[in-house]
């Protein structure tokens, strides 16, 4: 019998993710290489969530006795795509906007090559990555594809109509399959403080495009009823404390983001709806549907009620 | 596509103080000025249009995002008219359908002597600088920019927060420039405007913005109002809008102040 898989420390991670190179990107090599800063500070970002999203994974997938099937969508730049890969078998499909799109821009709908590279050994992985609007186009895969489907940190960038992301994720899902997703919660204590303190707290206009910046968080609730009304059982909601404390912070700062850490870490609903991000996973459950909760949608009849074919 | 007539009454009342504050504002600078022709941005569904022309005699040209449309499917920009019933007599607009954050405004320099943008760069998620360069470019020496916009610091919005109230904008069918994107801090857009050639003549914190029906943020916007209605600055400043008046009186140039801009090098240059 085969055993659990382990997961890397938050240190091995670390160590794991400054020796991941891209050593080939067929959508935005240049732009990706040219910003290295960027990707340092971004993996430093998400490291921890990185192992977390593992660690619900395994809670699915607990032994791996085939490859398992995978689509990450909007994975680039690639490094939880290298962690996973290196911590199971499995076959990844990719899906990512090439930088400087408009949203809605036709896209080439077609896969391309990306090779990294891990480990001290310096060990290439090889899979393909795919340009598509995952809000507007049908996913270019067969239905009941995938047993995971990976939503990383890519809601919240949507323009328009997260539904028919979930009900394409549905449909490429084999029964049984899974959906994990993470978000920022909208109603994180950081963004209040940041309010309260009068410093602006939204997201940065970024040269990438609309679609880099993020466009719409969630909170614990929407989370919640998107799911619920795109036909989906949830197996694990949560609201986690995830990201690393700013290096520069003062210590006053520091003596504030303590103070706010333990009142986030009570057991109760009103603290843990305000911690920093949310990680969904989730079992499609019946036929794929574009539902439209009114709290998340303006004016539901007015969206796309059948899945483009 | 003309907006419902429920639509457009909704969308009057709920802008009725914004748009009642900035024509009090107009007033006061048409004594001094005399302008002749006016940009008016974002103007769809044209209530304010209307009531521009119902007051002042002015040539009013509009510019507005075509709705229902993805902003990758935009065509290049399109010229249309709008025919508003301005009381016994018919005025024709005219409006050009363009993308801001992409298209230069297609006008000569200084061909404007006042640019309105009213509740406008709240909806970008781009590149307002662009459309604040390509407004200083148009207007003629000293014309005037009116602004208005919701105060992302407002007293509103921290209760809001606090209380768990979401109030970020739905997903809306009328299409990703139909969505508040962004919130905006008051020293952000004084940061973007000042660095794009403007100088700012008034900068005003209001309680224009309208109330929600539901009980709890109703409570809460009222709560928010009465408190700010003090006139001592650190609750002045929170009030909900900010009204701003602002000339082109400084060199043209493209501001992307830090903390609002991320990756600036990828950005076109302007033209």
């Amino acid at each position: 019998m085969k055993d659990v898989w382990t997961i890397f420390t938050p240190n091995q991670a670390l160590q794991f993710l400054d020796q991941v190179r891209i050593i080939e990107d067929g959508v935005d090599q240049e732009i990706r290489s040219s910003a290295p800063r960027e990707l340092s500070h971004y993996r430093l970002i998400h490291t921890r969530t990185w192992l977390r999203a593992l660690h619900v994974i395994r809670r699915v997938f607990p032994v791996i006795d085939r490859p398992l099937r995978v689509l990450e969508l909007g994975a680039s730049p690639y490094f939880f795509t290298a962690l996973l890969a290196h911590h199971i078998p499995c076959e990844i499909v990719a899906s990512t906007l090439p930088a400087l799109t408009w949203p809605g821009e036709p896209l080439d709908i077609r896969p391309y090559p990306v090779v990294l590279a891990y480990g001290r050994d310096q060990q290439r992985f090889h899979f393909q990555t795919w340009t598509f609007n995952i809000e507007k186009d049908p996913f270019p895969f067969a239905s009941a594809s995938f047993d995971l489907v990976l939503c990383m940190e890519v809601m919240e960038h949507l323009t328009y109509c997260p539904s028919h992301t979930l009900a394409e994720a549905h449909r490429v899902l084999r029964p049984g399959g899974k959906i994990l997703i993470t978000v920022p919660n909208y109603l994180r204590s950081q963004r209040i403080l940041q309010v309260a303190l009068g410093r602006p707290d939204d997201f940065p206009y970024v040269g990438t495009g609309i679609q880099g910046r993020h466009q719409r968080e969630l909170t614990y609730d929407e989370m919640k009823i998107l799911l619920e009304a795109c036909n989906y059982r949830i197996d694990y909601l949560d609201v986690e404390i995830v990201w690393p404390w700013e290096p520069a912070m003062t210590l006053p700062g520091r003596v504030l983001a303590a103070l706010l850490h333990g009142f986030l870490r009570l057991p109760i609903a009103y603290a843990r709806k305000r911690r920093e991000l949310i990680i969904a996973l989730a079992t499609p459950i019946g036929e794929p549907r574009l539902g439209y909760p009114s709290q998340l949608y303006d004016d539901p009849t007015a969206f796309p009620q059948r899945l483009p074919v | 596509m003309p907006a419902p007539d429920n639509i457009l009454a909704r969308y009057a009342a709920m802008y009725r103080l914004i748009h009642d504050s900035a024509l009090t504002f107009l007033q006061a600078w048409e004594r001094t000025q005399s302008p002749l022709r006016v940009l008016e941005i974002g103007a769809e569904p044209y209530v304010f249009t209307a009531r521009l022309l119902e007051t002042f005699d002015w040539d009013v040209h509009c510019v507005s995002v075509p709705p229902y449309i993805w902003p990758g499917e935009m065509p290049s920009p399109q010229y249309v008219c709008v025919d508003l019933q301005i009381h016994e007599r018919k005025r024709r607009v005219p409006v050009t359908l363009l993308n801001v954050e992409r298209d230069s405004l297609p006008y000569a320099d200084g061909y404007f002597d006042a640019a309105l943008c009213m509740d406008v760069v709240q909806y970008l998620g781009y590149h307002p600088t662009r459309m604040f360069y390509e407004l200083r470019r148009v207007l003629r020496p000293d014309g005037l920019l009116l602004l208005t916009m919701p105060n992302g610091l407002s007293l509103r919005r921290l209760l809001w927060l606090i209380g768990g109230i979401v109030d970020a904008d739905p997903f809306t069918a009328r299409g990703v420039y139909a969505r508040r994107q962004r919130s905006i801090a008051p020293q952000e857009i004084d940061a973007l405007i000042s660095g794009c050639g403007f100088r700012i003549k008034r900068f005003e914190f209001l309680n224009l913005a309208s109330l929600p029906d539901s009980p709890l943020p109703r409570l809460l916007a009222i709560a928010a109002q009465v408190i700010t209605s003090v006139a001592l600055p650190p609750l002045y400043r929170r009030r909900d809008y900010i009204v701003l008046l602002a000339t082109a009186s400084r060199p043209l140039q493209a501001a992307y102040p830090d903390g609002m801009y991320h990756q600036v090098r990828l950005y076109p240059p302007l033209t």
